[in-house]
């Protein structure tokens, strides 16, 4: 017993592990360049002297405090005609770039010279001190050429770069020269092509160790380290914290109440099964689950709280609860704000709870034990209460025991609606802006109650039921 | 009553004011804030030196005594370029009564040009200023150097927020450093200098100076920011702007309390207006805006404003591509959109056409140029004439291009905005009727803006703001401007207007400059490099509580002047 | 009256149904007729028109307005609605889904009088860009059927083999020998070798059947060695994937695929919904092959040296998928309101695309509307409840029709 459960949360260990591993996959494998995101301010005034050099020094500053010029993991797999550490080079754009030159060409020390040429070329013309108005032009020229996919476009490019300063009276040698050189390492690369075949042929595989992207995530969830937002600078978990009160006081009210109402009409409406009043409450319920819960929600808030037709529910949020005198006003204040989402969430979960009620007690009432009962010549009444209410109930365990994750942001549409900070739109919010700072604790968090809620729910059958085997 | 609107600010009576925000801003540094809502609220808080006045669109002394007078330099090192002086006004003080002097000007200009604060796009809009002079015997008075002449010198500055030395820089780090040191690249640091450095700017950027700590000469203070519920200025008691005759609007502040509510949801916002939780509510949709001035219940408690807004709304095209390089493609788009309909219906006629890149308001607006209007048989004409045919019978024109056949088939790129899926449902809908195949691509943020820096698109909507000041077309229509990170965007590339833009940029006489004005819109509209929609007025309801003042500045309101009303 | 076989037909409504089953089939029958038909009957585009002596066929042929411009330059621009065709033959809603009827004007109300002949009539008005709501209606007749059948087929294909074979397998009864399995994790490590290779997609296809022809043979021949043997854990695999696809957030997997997946469309969100699906089906089909697969009807039929794919096919997923069937059919209605709450969010389908989630999302900001949302709301509140009445209907056929499983005498083939 104690072994198996052991067992049970080691897998349980293991599938949060592979599940970090998924969570961290696909965080990069979204497009967009969160840097450049982070830099790149929309007033026009604000682009006016745009210097490479120094854009460049902030990107590297802030994917340092980022930790994206770490490796991505432990270790790294990559295609044998590449140089080490492409996958370091920032800013993305650029590595995008380089990584294009070689997949051309398969010569990847030939590009990567490339590169790093083009790079001091950068360096040299692009500070602002040089105020000579050729070397702005270069620099802008170097710029676009690190950032060109197309290695026949770049040559094409630079030659007609250097022609035009070959006209120039006034051509310094060394830029010259320096273009001349730029100009035979891209024919090298487009004429040669690799020379050193076998390479090419094993994949490279590169131990990182632990100084990797992967384990800082790993780390900061784990608390060694401070896991900030990148939108607000905030420690992640006091931003989910604060949430998840609010998601948890919605979702925890509205659940109890879909479940009591639910358990109540369930029962009602199955020891009432085809009576008129029965088969309207039926139809309404229905009604309720097929609208959308957004729309009931902008029906309520239209209707019961703007003054279009009623004023008697505030709109939105959580009201002035902070200015509250004293612990009464402040729930109360609170209770009135949350009051429409609860119904909201609750309205929509009935329909399911009470039909699965009902279905239960239906099953239940033909069962050779009710028939037994009848004979006997017990009421119906004292049947449904004593005999069938019990064992009907076990399916809303099962909804209770199943619906516990949705617990964490299953709210998101109601709460966008009623303007209510919980998790749902913590995450949508954090998601959207690409705040992985955020949205990995939340999604491991959320992963960590699943899985162990799964866990305990084995555990808890095992216990109760010693029939259910090991499987 | 007349009296006591002048006195106005009678602490004694509380006045609060509640305002609908859209989106939480991230931040209240203005210097790290994204979203125009930082700014909107910051702007009480903190104060630049000039700004430009909501009523008269002039750059007008705040923190300054007058706005400075160029003079010509001729000796020492500025030579041939500008000196402004700047005299402080001896009354202004920030939150805790110490006066505002040029070192906190100073102050703000290192904090800027610390290597190590991402402030790398600031850097370069203030970069236009060569040196600052502090007086050693007058706290109050600094001269500005400026090496080349440029429209937009006094704004640059001028025209950024101030912030007090002493409250963001405790340690007093900066003051070890010079700005002249600061503005060197080639500078290289010591050890010491650069823990400094370093130091400072972690603690700039930190969240205490963007949530906690928010502190400037400005009339509101932060009093509480419950994040994803509501962020509350209040005013400052004592506060020095009360007592100077005859201030400038944008340092008075009447209400006691601003409360900004976070509301996303518009329906919500909408319902929450409507029942007095809110005010004010700008942004509002248009429809919802002219229902509201319709309906007697509402508008018998709010009042409707509709300023014309300093923005345009256009269809940014991808010059560079095969497809769109040809003007008469470029054209035939154009002639494809039903303006009318956007106009009637999107907009509800709260808007206004624009020839070009200048707005209609500003005076140099080309008035003889008449707006582009729907022609499908100009369009269809301009794309025979171009060469476009159907050979290949799948009903789409084609033409060779390099080598290859290309359909007359572009994509246009949005993010889930309503505006910009409304706007390229029109488009693919018109253009359909010349045969131009338009596909619509929705993507996220991120990706749509990594898109446009890559020049990785053919058509996007795009909104563009523009300033009371002068226009400088430099950024957006230069060619010189089309580089990695640059602000032309469209790749529009003309030797016409690249001399044309030079000119205005150093015209001295207004008459010059209206001409090459004139001449440049006259250039961009008959290439069309891309396509302009229109100008959207403002929607801004304001509950009768108050007597506000509109304006065609973002966000059309300010709240600091909202008076209760007679 | 003779006994009901087992077959799937006891689905469809017999004479003796009730009418509300015949009801819901009569419903579910016209949206899924008027899904198939739906270009046929709205369409901007007229069956057949004739200009100067010649006669189109643009709805079939797919000839343009603009096209048509070009061939009679003197009718230029021709325009479906105004041009006057010498005889034309229109579809009997004469508006698409997409068509913008900017001109008589956004958010036209079916009951007010509309600037336009009783032919061109909005008959359920026009949405916030002019287009015409009963088109949209058609369309979303479509649109959501495709999305709630389309994603559960979907999670059906994964959900009914791997939950059904991770209950008949187990985590021991599928034994391997370990040559086997340390052939498989080869051909993995060849499959990522020949991944990475800079070939051509080509020659990686053709290395890739070459691999996989080998493998069988090795697989054969390796059969007759004899070694050890294991046990491949499937159910404890079967259970992590789920585990996984549960443990994150639903909107999270939505909104990520959407972002990731290159192709971006329908077919995405039927994909997204049906990752999230699938694990509810497998987990259904689990416990019910679990249930049988120890009844002595299948325990005979092991005995019988029948294959266990064959027993898995013929004997266990027919039984067992009825009650499944009742999870997919309500799965259906939930994706359809899964996808209006993706409407509601401005993600999911492509702009363009019309149901009617999406007509209803947009009354959130009109609220005034009424139409945009009575027709979408009665549509999608009509087709949810025809799919209830008929799950419902047929679990109850299900629990009495079928006689307990134990007590079914051994079928022989």
């Amino acid at each position: 017993m104690i072994l198996s459960f052991i067992r049970r949360f080691s897998n349980a260990i293991l599938l949060l592990w592979i599940i970090s591993i998924i969570a961290f996959w696909l965080s990069k494998l979204t497009p967009g360049d969160e840097v450049m995101d982070y830099l790149s301010i929309d007033d026009p005034r604000y682009n006016i002297n745009s210097n490479p050099l120094e854009l460049q020094n902030a990107y590297l500053q802030i994917a340092h405090r980022r930790g994206l010029d770490l490796p991505m993991f432990y270790w790294s797999v990559s295609p044998g005609y590449y140089p080490k550490n492409v996958n370091l080079i920032l800013p993305l754009d650029e590595r995008k770039s380089l990584k294009s030159w070689i997949d051309q060409t398969k010569n990847g020390n030939g590009s990567l010279l490339l590169h790093d040429q083009l790079k001091s070329g950068l360096q040299t013309y692009c500070p602002i001190s040089n105020s000579l108005a050729a070397h702005d032009v270069l620099c802008q020229h170097f710029n676009s050429a690190l950032k060109t996919n197309d290695l026949k476009l770049l040559q094409n490019n630079m030659l007609a770069v250097k022609e035009a300063l070959l006209k120039d009276t006034i051509a310094i040698p060394e830029i010259t020269n320096q273009l001349s050189l730029i100009l035979l390492s891209c024919d090298q690369l487009l004429e040669q092509g690799n020379s050193d075949v076998a390479t090419t042929w094993l994949p490279l595989i590169e131990w990182n160790g632990t100084h990797n992207q992967y384990h800082q995530w790993m780390s900061g969830l784990l608390s060694q380290r401070p896991l900030t937002s990148l939108v607000d600078g905030l420690n992640a978990w006091t931003k989910i914290f604060d949430a998840l009160k609010w998601t948890l006081l919605l979702n925890g009210l509205a659940f109890l109440l879909a479940i009591l109402l639910g358990v109540g009409i369930g029962i009602w409406s199955g020891a009432h099964d085809g009576m008129p009043l029965e088969r309207i409450i039926n139809w309404i319920l229905f009604a309720l689950f097929a609208l959308p819960s957004f729309w009931l929600g902008t029906l309520f808030i239209y209707s019961l709280t703007s003054g279009e037709w009623l004023s008697i529910f505030p709109s939105g949020g959580l009201g002035s609860y902070q200015r509250a005198g004293s612990v009464i006003e402040k729930w109360s204040i609170l209770f009135s704000h949350l009051l429409l989402p609860v119904m909201c969430l609750t309205l929509g979960a009935l329909a399911y709870v009470s039909r699965q009620m009902k279905q239960s007690v239906l099953h239940q009432m033909e069962q050779p034990y009710v028939k037994a009962l009848r004979a006997q010549g017990i009421s119906e009444r004292t049947i449904l209460k004593k005999h069938v209410i019990r064992n009907a109930l076990f399916p809303v365990i099962t909804i209770i025991g199943g619906s516990v994750p949705a617990l964490l942001s299953g709210s998101l549409i109601v709460e966008v609606i009623f303007s209510i900070p919980g998790m749902g739109r913590l995450m949508y919010n954090s998601l959207l802006a690409h705040d992985w700072p955020v949205v990995f604790p939340v999604l491991m968090l959320g992963a960590a109650i699943t899985v162990f809620s799964y866990v305990l729910t084995d555990v808890v059958y095992k216990w109760a039921d010693p029939r259910v085997k090991t499987v | 009553m007349i009296t006591s609107c002048k006195t106005g600010t009678d602490s004694s009576t509380p006045l609060a004011v509640s305002v609908r925000l859209p989106i939480e801003p991230e931040t209240l540094n203005p210097l790290f804030g994204k979203s125009s809502y930082v700014t909107q609220i910051t702007s009480l808080i903190l104060l630049p030196i000039a700004e430009y006045d909501p009523v008269s669109l002039k750059l007008s002394p705040l923190l300054i005594t007058e706005m400075p007078v160029a003079e010509k330099v001729t000796e020492g090192k500025h030579i041939g370029g500008q000196r402004y002086q700047l005299h402080f006004r001896p009354e202004a003080t920030w939150s805790d009564g110490k006066p505002v002097t040029t070192d906190d000007y100073l102050f703000t200009l290192k904090a800027i040009f610390n290597p190590y604060v991402t402030a790398a796009t600031t850097r370069g809009f203030l970069n236009f200023i060569s040196e600052v002079e502090t007086d050693p015997k007058d706290p109050l008075h600094a001269t500005a150097y400026v090496d080349s002449s440029y429209i937009l010198a006094l704004e640059v500055i001028t025209n950024f927020n101030l912030y007090p030395a002493h409250l963001y820089d405790p340690q007093n780090f900066m003051s070890k450093i010079s700005l002249d040191a600061l503005r060197d690249p080639n500078k290289k640091w010591s050890v010491e200098q650069d823990t400094l450095l370093k130091q400072f700017a972690t603690s700039f950027e930190s969240p205490h100076y963007g949530r906690e700590m928010v502190s400037g000469a400005g009339p509101y203070e932060l009093d509480n920011w419950t994040t994803g519920e509501f962020i509350r200025l209040k005013k400052k008691s004592n506060y020095w702007g009360d007592k100077i005759q005859n201030a400038p609007l944008l340092i008075q502040g009447y209400p006691t309390e601003i409360t900004y509510k976070i509301i996303t949801d518009a329906a919500t916002a909408e319902a929450a207006l409507k029942s007095g939780e809110v005010d004010v509510m700008g942004d509002v949709s248009p429809g919802t805006f002219l229902k509201m001035k319709a309906d007697s219940q509402w508008s018998a408690k709010f009042q409707f404003a509709s300023p014309g807004l300093l923005q345009m709304n256009y269809l940014l095209l991808n010059n560079r591509k095969p497809i769109l390089a040809d003007k008469r493609i470029r054209q035939a788009l154009a002639y494809c959109l039903d303006y009318d309909g956007i106009m009637n219906n999107l907009l509800q006629g709260l808007g206004q056409r624009t020839v070009g890149p200048i707005h209609p308001s500003k005076p140099y607006y080309d008035k003889d140029l008449k707006p582009v209007t729907q022609d499908i048989n100009k369009a269809i004409a301009l794309i025979k004439d171009a060469g476009w045919k159907d050979t290949n019978g799948n009903g789409i024109p084609d033409k060779i291009i390099d080598g290859k056949l290309q359909e007359l088939s572009i994509s246009i790129k949005i993010t889930a905005q309503e505006e910009g899926k409304a706007i390229a449902n029109i488009l693919k809908e018109n253009a359909k009727k010349a045969g131009i195949e338009i596909n619509i691509e929705v993507l996220d943020n991120s990706q749509f803006n990594d898109d446009r820096r890559q020049n990785n698109f053919d058509i996007e909507p795009m909104r563009m703001r523009s300033q009371p000041a002068f226009d400088d077309p430099y950024q957006t229509w230069h060619s010189e401007s089309d580089k990695p990170g640059g602000g032309n965007v469209s790749g529009f590339h003309s030797m016409a207007a690249d001399s044309v833009i030079n000119e205005i940029r150093t015209d001295a006489s207004d008459q010059e400059r209206d001409h090459d004005y004139h001449s440049l819109q006259e250039i961009i509209y008959k290439e069309q490099p891309v396509i302009f929609l229109y100008v959207p007025l403002e929607r801004i309801i304001v509950s009768k509580k108050f007597e506000f003042r509109s304006s065609s500045r973002k966000p059309g309101y300010f709240e600091n002047l909202f008076k209760r009303a007679a | 009256m003779k006994k009901e076989a087992l077959s799937y037909y006891t689905l469809l409504p017999g004479w003796r149904s009730p009418l509300s089953l015949r009801l819901s089939w009569l419903f579910i029958l016209i949206v899924s007729l008027i899904a198939i038909l739906g270009p046929l009957i709205s369409n901007e585009k007229p069956y057949m028109c004739r200009l100067e002596g010649r006669t189109y066929f643009p709805l079939f042929s797919g000839i343009s307005e603009a096209e048509l411009s070009t061939l009679y330059p003197s009718f230029s621009p021709v325009e479906w609605r105004s041009t006057s065709f010498e005889s034309i033959w229109r579809a009997p809603i004469p508006y698409s889904h997409t068509t913008i009827d900017l001109a008589s004007g956004s958010h036209l109300s079916p009951i007010a009088s509309q600037p336009l002949s009783l032919r061109f009539r909005h008959w359920l008005g026009t949405d916030a860009l002019g287009r015409d709501v009963l088109a949209g209606m058609i369309r979303g007749c479509r649109v959501s059927l495709l999305i709630g059948f389309g994603s559960m087929l979907l999670a059906l294909l994964f959900g009914v083999p791997l939950g059904s074979a991770a209950a008949y397998w187990g985590n021991r009864k599928w034994r391997v020998s370990w040559i086997q399995v340390i052939e498989t994790l080869i051909f993995f490590i060849l499959l990522f070798i020949i991944w990475w290779l800079p070939f051509s997609v080509f020659l990686k296809y053709v290395l890739l059947i070459l691999l996989i022809i080998a493998l069988a043979m090795v697989f054969r021949f390796s059969r007759t060695i004899r070694s050890k043997q294991t046990g491949i854990p499937i159910d404890t695999i079967v259970m992590s994937l789920i585990s996984i696809v549960d443990s994150f957030p639903g909107l999270f997997i939505i909104l990520i695929l959407l972002v990731i997946l290159p192709v971006k469309g329908l077919l995405t969100v039927m994909m997204a919904i049906a990752l999230l699906r699938w694990p509810v089906m497998a987990r259904y089909m689990r416990a019910e092959v679990f249930k049988m697969k120890e009844s002595n009807y299948i325990k005979a039929a092991q005995l019988l040296n029948i294959p266990d794919l064959k027993i898995l096919k013929n004997h266990l997923i027919p039984y067992a998928f009825r009650p499944v069937m009742i999870t997919f059919i309500f799965g259906v209605s939930s994706a359809i309101l899964a996808e209006s709450s993706l409407s509601f969010l401005g993600i999911g389908l492509p702009p363009e695309e019309m149901n009617w989630g999406r007509l209803l999302s947009q009354s959130r900001n009109h609220f005034d509307d009424w139409w945009l949302v009575l027709f979408p709301g009665c549509a999608i509140f009509f087709t949810l409840l025809s799919l209830y009445t008929i799950g419902n209907m047929l679990k109850k056929r299900v629990e009495q029709g079928i006689p307990d499983i134990h007590q079914i005498p051994l079928i022989t083939e």
